[in-house]
């Protein structure tokens, strides 16, 4: 459904893609996971006619996004990473617009803006104006109206960054739903979290390339998955944990702060809790660490997120 | 979905969104149009403002020149509101700058490119609007200046063509406004910098007082630029002098550069990011 080839596209000597290869099937949803910078938006822009890349080529539905550009869009909805809607109109004129300009009769897109409100809470503020909005329905209302006229492909680019969890979770359910209904979906996210929620399948970008491609677990075991990480009160216990613990994986680190890898997640950090209360060892602290982006990219490139030396 | 009924569904949703033609253009300008007045009709300090400011530079200038130019034979009042409405027209064109750089700013302009409609859409909703609020603003300035004695002393006619002329006016003003701010891009700049195209055109134009009152040096350039003829048009609308010379110098500006500054807008727009 979305397929592009080699993208390229530099802002002056600034290389921003350096050949972006990606491919979305129909009905699935693609995360393209990367660290600020690694050219998301760009990608995201040369997909929706924004930008014209230097080099490469992409299809959305099979029509080129650089020779058919009036074509493409009106196969997409586009909901870009700053909440573009107006904020002196309310929530309900604002769905009415972009209906209308999506050529939906008078009376379909104030049916369809009702629908859209319900669908995505927002029914009690339909009458206020944007401005007054929180980030969260802000969001909510930008995906509503990238989806007034049911689009084949969404485009979302980082739909979550800076929203509480409870927004966070609650736009998840959302984009679930629009997968649920067959949209294919191309979303871009800096947390591996939510490509792991939401994605099907995850390309990794830095710097303008691709650097892993597969699913969330290929991804994690790559980095070794979750780990559980205990903290001892006192950190002459730590020969007899290792001992109490061996059956369970390779322990890592020493003194008082020992990790675990915990594939099974809170079963294996409640197994660790009993096992250790039992013999009357006090722990200081003990969490489940799952990778993080950080993780991924160290696992990957072996340099940091963000770290400009190469 | 397999992948023939996609493709079909594809190819009909390419067909209902086309984006080109004059009726598309027509229709996606108009709905634009009505969500820029929505816009405008809730900033009333900003309406406020508009409509007031033509009415007070108008009284500043009668008090300060009308004795003056009574000595050289002008009835001021007659000769003032014709530049006067075009200084109102330059403030509702600059209203459109200000209101296309926030649209630049937070992404909506972005996200109607992406979207499947008229290239030319921004542009013509921005000038549909605007030529509503123009209308507003030269009708309160014609009624306040009948109070200070101010009469069209030609036809009903006449009147119309004033009113034409002037909305011509400030359908170039805007399109010219629309590349200024296009090109700057940041509200705050654009903001700060739109008095730039303004005030030298206006000043520096017949509109205030006649040309032998410039500098020798200074007087061609005067003569030559698009507000002299067009005040000059509307003021041999009001009072009957000769009107043939100015208003062809002035449609042939107004028209020139509103078709070169609509080519460079839309061009403009379709770079945004
Ligand atoms: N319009 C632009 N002009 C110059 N440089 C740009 C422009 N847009 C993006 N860049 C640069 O290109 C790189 C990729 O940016 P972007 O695609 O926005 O990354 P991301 O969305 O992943 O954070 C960055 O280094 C950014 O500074
Ligand atoms: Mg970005």
């Amino acid at each position: 459904m979305v397929q592009a080839k080699g993208l390229k596209k530099s802002f002056g000597n600034m290389v921003a893609l350096r050949g972006i290869d990606l491919a979305v099937p129909a009905g699935s949803v693609l995360g393209v996971l990367g660290p600020n910078g690694a050219g998301k938006t760009t990608t995201i822009n040369c997909l929706t006619t924004l930008l014209k890349p230097d080099a490469g080529w992409a299809a959305i539905a099979g029509y080129d996004v650089v020779k058919q550009p009036a074509a493409v869009r009106a196969l997409i909805g586009v909901t870009g990473q700053f909440a573009a809607v107006d904020e002196e109109l309310t929530a309900r004129e604002n769905l009415i617009l972009f209906g209308r300009l999506l050529r939906l009769s008078a009376r379909q897109a104030a049916h369809r803006a009702t629908e859209l409100l319900e669908q995505f809470d927002l029914i009690e503020a339909s009458k206020r104006r944007v401005k007054e909005f929180s980030g969260g329905m802000r969001r909510r209302l930008d995906l509503a109206a990238s989806i007034v006229a049911e689009p084949l492909v969404l485009f979302l680019d980082e739909p979550t960054t800076g929203l509480d969890p409870r927004s966070r979770r609650q736009l998840w359910d959302m984009v679930r739903a629009l997968q649920a209904r067959g949209i294919t979906i191309l979303l871009t996210t800096q947390y591996l979290e939510e490509a792991d929620e939401l994605a099907d399948r995850i390309v990794v970008i830095d710097r303008g390339t691709v650097i892993a491609e597969g699913t969330a677990d290929d991804l994690k075991d790559r980095v070794g998955g979750t780990f559980c990480e205990l903290e001892l009160a006192d950190p002459k216990d730590e020969m007899q944990v290792r001992q109490l613990l061996a059956d369970l994986g390779d322990l890592q680190g020493r003194g008082s702060t020992l990790t675990l890898p915990a594939p099974d997640g809170v079963a294996t950090l409640s197994e660790v809790v009993q096992r250790v209360s039992a013999t009357g060892i006090v722990l200081a602290d003990i969490s489940l660490r799952r990778p993080s982006l950080d993780d991924v990219f160290f696992a990957l490139t072996g340099h940091a997120t963000g770290d400009e030396a190469s | 979905m397999n992948s023939a009924d996609l493709h079909s569904k594809a190819q009909s949703l390419v067909k209902l969104r086309h984006e080109s033609g004059i009726n598309r253009a027509i229709s996606d300008s108009l709905l634009i149009a009505w969500r820029n007045l929505i816009r405008l009709s809730r900033t009333p300090a900003v309406i406020v403002s508009v409509l007031l400011f033509p009415i007070l530079f108008f009284s500043g200038f009668l008090l300060a020149f009308e004795r003056l130019m009574s000595f050289q034979g002008i009835d001021y009042v007659q000769y003032l509101v014709p530049i006067i409405t075009l200084q109102a027209m330059f403030f509702t064109a600059m209203g459109s700058a200000v209101t296309l750089a926030k649209d630049i700013k937070t992404g909506m302009l972005q996200r109607c490119r992406a979207m499947p409609i008229s290239r030319a859409a921004v542009l013509g909703g921005l000038i549909l609007a605007y030529l509503v609020r123009a209308i507003a603003a030269t009708i309160i300035l014609l009624t306040f200046a009948h109070l200070y004695g101010f009469r069209f002393q030609t036809s009903f006619i006449a009147i119309l063509c004033y009113l034409v002329l002037t909305l011509l006016f400030t359908t170039t003003a805007v399109a010219g406004y629309a590349v200024f701010a296009l090109v700057l891009r940041q509200p705050d700049l654009v903001n700060s910098l739109l008095i730039v195209p303004y005030a030298p055109l206006l000043l520096l134009s017949t509109g205030f007082s006649p040309v032998e009152n410039f500098p020798q040096w200074l007087q061609p350039i005067v003569q030559v630029q698009p507000v002299s003829h067009t005040a000059a048009a509307l003021r041999a609308l009001v009072n009957g002098t000769e009107l043939l010379v100015p208003l062809f110098w002035s449609l042939v500006w107004l028209i020139g550069l509103l078709i070169a500054f609509s080519l460079i807008a839309v061009r403009l727009y379709q770079r945004v990011s």
